[in-house]
């Protein structure tokens, strides 16, 4: 339309006209197309012959090739090194799932479990580095080497347990289950005095010697405390009263007195105590940790005495510093015969 | 403007009937350019980019265009004038692994208007002034493409538009020869209002530096040099030309 308006409103132009209007037309059309361009091109400097870093891990979390899980810690901590190299990131995946990839330039890991049934697992951990040639690629952590390492993960479910009783050279010892990786710091044992739970100790090994019970009964909890600063809850104890109980007599030549079984925890005991009432005064005797035989020379045929023995720890027994001594203590009535 | 080539426009055709001359020119050169501002920009895509890169091309003078027509008078001619320029800079950055580049080609189509005085001759050269002006009409393409390995991690492009005005002082020597006439022409254009450049898809869209926060014009100010051939198209009654040298 427009090439037919252009050829009506040139038809009285002279030929040399119409010539020089097109050349102009077209020099025009020609030349808008000359639009600047470049060819030129920096290139980078890279150097592509680096060798590949050595990586070093320093274990927050793990050790070995072999890692116990229990079924409240799913978090990993790792901290890796590279020799020159810096790090890029790390993908994990477990059993063969989808890795998930964690950056981190420092080279320390946070890597969160999601659950895993109890038994056996693989876990696999591609570590990156950057390649270290400067390239484009490795700036933009699209190069670089790739350290490959598994794990065999095994899942314990059932760990907290009850603590086994043992007495062992006159101290209560209570033994439980073996926390089984590498970052263990201490197992902690705290005791219920009045109201709560105190700290009576910290221990490297699944064992713990109680030197100040002497068997007034008592609650203990344990707990793992991991280097990374973590904890488990890791088992409780129970125990019930286990105190001597004193038992009258009478000899042959009516010689009256009480006696009673040596203290199982005699080691952590620092004394007996006890006390004669129904009588016009009250009388107290102490009798040292062997001896379990107290006479009685002011009983009489006919008589009905309360006797309470207390068995007095050692220094260092928190419930017994709170003054509640009843908890120590036996009771027995007996009458003698006519 | 709108006016001045209007008139014009009107002046050419009753040339003809006027029996005045007419001629029509086309005018070639390299035309320079400051572009501070999107150098400025560049540089600040060069702060952000992670690994080196260099500008290795940064607006240099380019080829300009410029078909003109005009009517011959006594001492002076005037008439219409249509140039095309463009330049551009490249941000690049290449090696085994990858490349990066930013381009940026930046173009104007400016008509306008300009009228020539005839001073003196000497040795059959005539020295004439030169004056013009008109619209600039700026379309700047920026293309930004990122390949990583045989991967293209980037690959944008984005077309932005401006109109600004320009005035043209300048002088030119002019030598005929038959139904032609070469020229000489130094000019320095000086670009007139603050439009910036913005998205041609949305308008509101203003291309700015991030860094500074105030929008980007094209700076098209700068020095002309050029060659011109002319071609008699109708001769004057008076012939002048002759005349004049």
């Amino acid at each position: 339309m427009i090439m037919i308006k252009f050829m009506r409103w040139s038809a009285h132009l002279s030929v040399k006209t119409k010539v020089c209007t097109s050349i102009l037309i077209f020099t025009l059309l020609m030349l808008s197309s000359c639009d600047y361009d470049t060819n030129a091109i920096y290139n980078r400097e890279v150097d592509r012959n680096q060798t590949a870093p050595d990586i070093g891990m320093e274990e927050l979390h793990i050790g070995g090739d072999t890692v116990f899980l229990y079924t409240n810690i799913m978090t990993f901590k790792f901290n890796f090194t590279s020799s020159n190299q810096g790090i890029i990131g790390a993908g994990f995946s477990v059993d063969g799932a989808d890795s998930v990839f964690i950056k981190s330039d420092d080279g320390q890991f946070l890597y969160k479990l999601g659950f895993l049934s109890s038994g056996a697992h693989l876990m696999k951990m591609d570590l990156v580095t950057h390649s270290g040639s400067s390239s484009i690629a490795d700036i933009l952590d699209s190069e670089g080497y790739i350290f490959t390492k598994t794990w065999v993960l095994i899942v314990i479910e059932n760990y907290y347990t009850y603590a086994k009783e043992d007495v062992v050279n006159g101290y209560l010892k209570m033994s439980f289950t073996k926390y089984r990786n590498a970052d263990l710091k201490e197992y902690e044992i705290s005791r219920f005095v009045n109201d709560g739970y105190t700290v009576v100790g910290r221990v490297t090994i699944p064992a713990f010697t109680d030197s100040t019970y002497v068997g007034e009964g008592g609650s203990y909890k344990i707990k793992v405390n991991t280097l990374s600063g973590d904890f488990i809850y890791w088992g409780q104890a129970d125990f019930n009263r286990n105190l001597p109980i004193p038992r009258f007599y009478t000899s042959p030549g009516n010689v009256y007195f009480v006696s009673w079984n040596k203290c199982k925890y005699f080691n952590a005991m620092d004394r007996y105590y006890t006390e004669l009432s129904n009588t016009p005064v009250s009388k107290e005797y102490f009798n040292s940790p062997e001896d379990t035989i107290l006479s009685l020379p002011d009983v009489h045929s006919g008589d009905t005495k309360l006797i309470m023995l207390r068995v007095i720890p050692k220094n260092g027994n928190l419930v017994y510093e709170t003054g509640s001594h009843s908890q120590f203590e036996s009771l027995q009535y007996f009458t003698v015969e006519k | 403007m709108k006016k001045v080539l209007l008139s014009l426009l009107i002046m050419l055709p009753t040339a003809f009937l006027w029996s005045q001359g007419v001629k029509i020119g086309f005018q070639s050169g390299l035309e320079y350019s400051s572009m501070m501002e999107l150098h400025n920009l560049n540089l600040q895509f060069k702060s952000v980019v992670p690994f080196n890169t260099k500008l290795v091309a940064d607006f240099p003078g380019y080829w300009y265009y410029q078909p003109m027509i005009k009517i011959a008078f006594k001492k002076f001619d005037a008439g219409l004038e249509y140039s095309y320029n463009s330049t551009g800079s490249r941000l690049s950055g290449k090696d085994y692994s990858g490349e990066y580049k930013l381009d940026m080609r930046i173009n104007k189509k400016s008509p306008g208007v300009f009228i020539e005085y005839y001073l003196f001759s000497q040795k059959n050269v005539g020295f004439w002034l030169y004056s013009g002006g008109g619209i600039m009409f700026t379309s700047l393409r920026v293309e930004e493409h990122l390949v990583v390995g045989t991967i293209s991690d980037l690959n944008d492009s984005y077309n932005f538009k401006s109109k600004n005005y320009y005035y043209q002082p300048g002088f030119k020597l002019v030598y005929p020869w038959h139904l032609f006439e070469f020229e000489f022409n130094v000019a320095y254009l000086v670009q007139v209002g603050g439009g910036t450049l913005y998205n041609e898809k949305d308008k509101n869209q203003v291309l700015s530096n991030t860094a500074t926060g105030n929008p980007i014009k094209p700076e098209w100010t700068g020095l002309k040099i050029g060659v011109t051939v002319n071609y008699i198209l109708i001769k004057s009654k008076l012939d002048k030309s002759k005349s004049r040298y």
